[in-house]
């Protein structure tokens, strides 16, 4: 493949899902510096595995899965870097004490009393197999089966963990509601 | 459809995950029972947070041209070529005539290729200028070496109103353009060929701010910045009276674009604005 056409494929493919890429790893780093050289460093492997990727529709879970294996590479470089808490390390009781069983019955979240930078602080505390679940499906639109492809998971963990990831969201959300409740 | 069967496709449901079909019996459920809607409204209320949230923090412009700017030198088919003030010894010697003494002067103060980092905005305008200014046949969206026509392409797809130079002459024509960005703004995109060599010519209506500082060596009353790399040079101005940046990019000598900007700087402009239906 001619070197032009190599980089206007990259364009065509890759690049068109630059926005997509900065917003996950914004939210996956927390930190504007380390999420653009996540996304530099995603975009050149791209570019230099370009040949891999056979199908062209199938170039942003390509991408996305490339943005997640550098990602998970920088974190065991930094292995007291808070994202890198494991599941069993999730506390339980956040589950339940958003009132809200696994059938999805909960006691509702008024998401007027919500500001969006709130919304981002919480995904952003979020243990990381949650907040990657939540950030592949509501921050780059992918589907339960392409999240599945992306994680590596059978499609009902990566369900589980969107579920449960909800619903941490729902209970750090109205933790942070509480204080001005209590004020008002 | 009961409620349990509905609390437990809730999420399948916002995540648009179920066919029609079972959504529509969805509909139906929640338009009687007021429990199973105050659910609903809140699951959706947080998924709508979720979606909102996802459309802020777009890429910073600067990020794409940095990417371009590095797969460009790994990737690179063209060799490093370091351009280097030797350039201009071996310049015809008609070169060297009053007539452009001015500008041998203005080109040898001008920075060109001193390992600092550039603005993101000249890496793409070097990255342009070899994507399109080599392969023009293929890339450009529109070919013609008549400026009137171009203007005129240009109108309806730009945004802004372009005032094309009219760079015209027995040894010089423009061979086409095409909708191109500078900083995530849209840009015309324009190819020249210039004594020989191939110019690209980059108009657009925005300021980025990193462009605009360091030396400057004016011709004729603008101020004419130059960098350089693997051997691709660019001479940048702005044109402050109508709000648009122009920036020259060949593979030919500092010299020559330099020469090529001055063109552009005196010549009349064809104003291309899009017709009011």
């Amino acid at each position: 493949m001619a070197e032009n056409e190599r980089v206007q494929r990259f364009e065509q493919q890759i690049l068109v899902h630059l926005d997509d890429l900065h917003r996950a790893a914004l939210r996956l780093t927390g930190q504007v510096a380390d999420a653009e050289d996540l996304v530099q460093e995603t975009c050149v492997r791209a570019f230099r595995s370009l040949h891999q990727l056979r199908m062209p529709g199938a170039a942003k879970v390509w991408v996305f899965s490339i943005l997640r294996s550098v990602f998970l590479r920088q974190l065991e470089q930094r292995p007291s870097h808070p994202g890198a808490l494991s599941l069993e390390e999730v506390d339980d009781s956040v589950l339940t004490s958003s009132g809200a069983g696994r059938d999805g019955r909960g006691d509702g979240l008024p998401m007027d009393y919500v500001r969006r930078n709130e919304v981002g602080a919480a995904v952003l505390a979020l243990p990381l197999p949650y907040r990657e679940a939540i950030i592949l499906a509501y921050v780059a639109g992918f589907s339960y089966r392409e999240m599945a492809q992306i994680l590596g998971l059978p499609m009902g963990t990566v369900m589980s963990r969107l579920f449960r990831g909800r619903r941490m969201l729902q209970a750090r959300l109205r933790e942070r509601r509480r204080p001005s409740e209590a004020a008002s | 459809m009961k409620c349990g069967e509905f609390l437990r496709a809730i999420h399948l449901c916002l995540d648009d995950e179920l066919s029609i079909m079972r959504r529509l019996q969805m509909r139906r459920h929640v338009t009687w029972c007021k429990p199973c809607r105050r659910i609903m409204d809140s699951e959706a209320g947080l998924t709508s947070l979720l979606a909102a949230d996802a459309l802020e923090d777009s890429a910073p412009a600067g990020l794409r041209a940095r990417i371009l700017e590095q797969i460009s030198e790994e990737g690179s088919p063209f060799p490093e070529v370091r351009s280097s003030p030797r350039h201009l010894t071996l310049l015809p010697a008609s070169l060297l005539a009053a007539g452009f003494v001015g500008l041998l002067v203005a080109a040898t103060v001008l920075t060109q290729d001193t390992g600092e980092p550039l603005p993101s905005a000249v890496a793409q305008v070097i990255f342009e200028h070899r994507l399109y200014g080599e392969e023009r046949k293929q890339a450009l969206e529109m070919t013609t070496s008549d400026p009137s026509r171009m203007a005129e392409w240009f109108a309806s797809r730009l945004g802004f109103p372009l005032e094309l130079p009219l760079v015209d002459g027995s040894d010089q024509r423009l061979v086409g353009g095409r909708v191109s960005s500078l900083a995530g703004r849209p840009a015309a995109y324009l190819l020249y060929e210039w004594r020989g060599h191939s110019i690209s010519l980059i108009v657009a209506n925005t300021m980025p701010p990193d462009l605009f500082r360091g030396r400057a060596q004016f011709v004729d009353g603008v101020a004419l910045r130059s960098s350089g790399r693997r051997g691709v040079t660019v001479v940048w101005w702005a044109e402050e009276d109508e709000g648009r940046v122009y920036a020259a990019a060949s593979q030919s000598t500092l010299h020559t674009v330099v020469e090529f900007a001055r063109r552009c700087v005196q010549s009349p402009r064809i104003l291309a604005r899009e017709k009011s239906t």
